[in-house]
């Protein structure tokens, strides 16, 4: 007996060592450079997007690049190991300056990075909001903190295709924007995350919702406090038996912020981003009759502010389908049902959402079509399996921890 | 580095400190299966045992310590002039794993050594739970072992390069050859081998694995390009 309770001691010594990840944070214009520029307009930004070849650099993206701004960023989407570029950028005179950090998606591999367009490469059409091909970023990188001094100059190669400007594709990142274990340096599931979606290439976010004791709606996926997605806290256990005044003051999540009722974030996608697409994963049955009530009202002042934003409520279970059915008026409110074809007319869902792990499944999607629905699909995080289902594929939105990747991707096509 | 050295000695020791010195005098040789000692020809010793690990938190999202248990079942046969042939399977239930390969022993009275290379194919296949899976995959794995013979137990380590040779998988009609690195990782394993009973002889192991890619977990379809520790614990009858 000694002996059993000596070696099932060891190896819970041994099994309670944690896999730990380093990141660093790169210092990005440690000059506060871009403070003395001024903001580029919106058809400036537009001028920019596009498809680049990477004319020095390619160790470290590949042979081209998409290019494309999004709400307060110019974002740089490669093919290689999911690397990603992020910049704020600025112009003084006719010289545009953008200062930023790159990173690769699958790993923690990240430095500092910073462009700017001369005036005689595009620069000077830019800023004064007129059309030019004739675009190219000249810059440099570094690896952690050290000083970025690698080049990287990207030219402009074409325009998206008209079959990407004219589609509605969206790009769908989980989990407001990234998981906890891709470090992003904000937590999943929170306001600061669904903030810097958009910079990944997102078109809309998948948000999990439950419900706290006391019949508040609130961000978070799994079933308990635990430190994958918490500090250290005086709660611990089941969240559903908490309050949200106790959720809200002594949990905080894994990278310091608090939790974000569901009202908060779905107001804030309302009114501070451009996100089309809210995906909101049910993870507590409970939750429905709050999440639609809320999703109606947030329509509402959706179409009083002429925005084109789609919520949908996600059936992802069996237990979930069953009491979205039974909820009053059930066929009048945009559902995702994750669940048979059959469930999906029934719910009157406005979207399939299969698992990719069945294949692109193309007959189904157009069986979904014709009857007037869209078909996304989830979570796809591996790059050649995205290339495919973004190729071959007919899906309408892809779900995945690595929006940059599917950007890139799409924004090639 | 630390950690590995601080679980292997904390094993060790508490196995050594907590060995049966009631056992009687046994040929080690005829009942030790990862002590590399020689084997005469045609010699066969088998081994069935059941191993635990603890997945990487980022890739499960959970912090349960025990999971993945894997079944295995391993022979070894004496081949002339010190080698042998070492060919196993192991399973999860989805997911088999083979492998087999020549060894070169050497026993120099209570030391054992053998270096050897095995080549394994796994592959694994799931159809519920919304999966319409099917993977597969090659990989190799020199390996190189020491062990020394006590009157009344072994201890042996034994570490072994982890090669990814070739994957691919179909999801639905959808099929991709995976691009993995060709060095996947490390692993170095202790092994302590004594009698629970009369003469059946017992292993526990514990063995570090500093990998990519970790086979048994495939179905997570973890994409991350990060080297995991994860651990192991075996448990294993000597047949």
């Amino acid at each position: 007996m000694k002996k059993i309770l000596l070696t099932i001691a060891s190896l819970l010594f041994i099994y309670s060592c944690n896999n730990e990840v380093d990141i660093v944070n790169p210092v990005v214009d440690p000059s506060n450079f871009l403070a003395q520029t001024k903001p580029l307009n919106f058809d400036s930004k537009l001028i920019m997007d596009g498809v680049y070849e990477v004319v020095k650099g390619a160790e470290l993206l590949g042979d081209q690049v998409v290019i494309k701004w999004n709400r307060d960023r110019l974002s740089i989407f490669s093919g290689k190991n999911g690397g990603y570029i992020i910049l704020e950028g600025g112009y003084l005179d006719s010289v545009i300056f953008f200062f930023g950090h790159w990173r690769y998606s699958t790993n923690t591999e990240t430095g500092a990075a910073s462009f700017y367009i001369p005036a005689d490469e595009g620069g000077g059409e830019i800023i004064s909001g007129d059309t030019t091909t004739t675009i190219r970023l000249i810059g440099t990188y570094g690896f952690g903190n050290e000083i970025a001094n690698q080049p990287l100059v990207f030219k402009f190669k074409r325009e998206f295709s008209q079959e990407v400007k004219q589609g509605n594709f969206d790009i769908l990142a989980h989990r407001g924007g990234g998981r906890n274990s891709e470090y992003l340096g904000v937590s999943e599931n929170s306001i600061e995350m669904i903030n810097i979606a958009e910079r990944f290439g997102t078109t809309g976010v998948e948000i999990d919702a439950r419900l706290s004791k006391d019949g508040v709606a609130f961000l978070y996926h799994d079933n308990d406090i635990n430190l994958r997605l918490t500090q250290k806290s005086l709660i611990w256990g089941d969240i559903e038996n908490f309050t949200w005044a106790q959720l809200r003051t002594l949990v905080t999540l894994k990278n310091g912020e608090k939790i974000p009722s569901l009202r908060e974030a779905l107001e804030f996608v309302l009114e501070e981003t451009n996100l089309r697409t809210v995906w909101l994963d049910t993870k507590d049955v409970d939750v429905l009759p709050t999440s639609i009530a809320l999703q109606q009202e947030i329509l509402q002042r959706a179409a009083q502010m002429g925005r084109d934003l789609k919520i949908y409520i996600g059936l992802p279970a069996q237990d979930v389908y069953d009491a979205f059915v039974a909820y009053p008026g059930f066929q009048d409110v945009p559902s995702l049902c994750e669940l048979s074809l059959d469930q999906v007319r029934q719910a009157n869902s406005k979207v399939w959402a299969p698992r990719w792990t069945q294949g692109t499944q193309t007959d189904a999607v157009q069986q979904m079509h014709a009857e007037g629905k869209k078909a996304f699909v989830w979570t796809l995080d591996e790059p050649s399996y995205i290339e495919q289902f973004v190729n071959d594929g007919e899906f309408d939105g892809i779900l995945t921890n690595y929006p940059t990747i599917l950007s890139y991707y799409h924004y090639i096509k | 580095m630390k950690l590995l050295l601080r679980s292997h000695l904390l094993f060790i020791l508490i196995c050594v400190s907590t060995a049966n010195v009631l056992a009687q005098q046994f040929n080690m040789n005829e009942h030790t299966f990862f002590y590399p000692h020689t084997y005469y020809s045609s010699q066969m010793i088998s081994s069935l045992g059941l191993s635990t690990a603890k997945l990487p938190e980022d890739v499960v999202e959970t912090d349960d310590v025990f999971r993945a248990p894997l079944f295995s079942y391993r022979l070894k046969y004496g081949l002339p002039k010190n080698f042998v042939a070492e060919g196993g399977v192991e399973t999860n239930l989805i997911t088999f794993h083979f492998s087999a390969g020549p060894k070169w022993n050497y026993q120099f009275d209570k030391l054992g050594f053998s270096v050897g290379a095995d080549i394994a194919y796994w592959f694994g296949k799931l159809e519920q739970f919304g999966f319409d899976t099917k993977t597969s995959g090659w990989m190799m794995y020199p390996n190189l072992s020491a062990g020394y013979k006590f009157d009344k137990f072994t201890v042996s380590v034994k570490s072994e390069l982890v090669f990814n040779l070739a994957e691919s998988s179909k999801n639905g009609e959808s099929e991709i050859s995976n691009d993995l690195d060709f060095f996947n990782g490390w692993t170095i394993g202790v092994y302590f081998e004594q009698p629970l009973w009369n003469d059946q002889f017992v292993v526990l192991g514990i063995r570090s694995t500093f990998l990519n890619f970790y086979y048994p977990m495939w179905a997570a379809f973890s994409t991350f390009d990060r080297t995991y520790y994860i651990p192991e614990a075996t448990f294993t009858f000597i047949l």
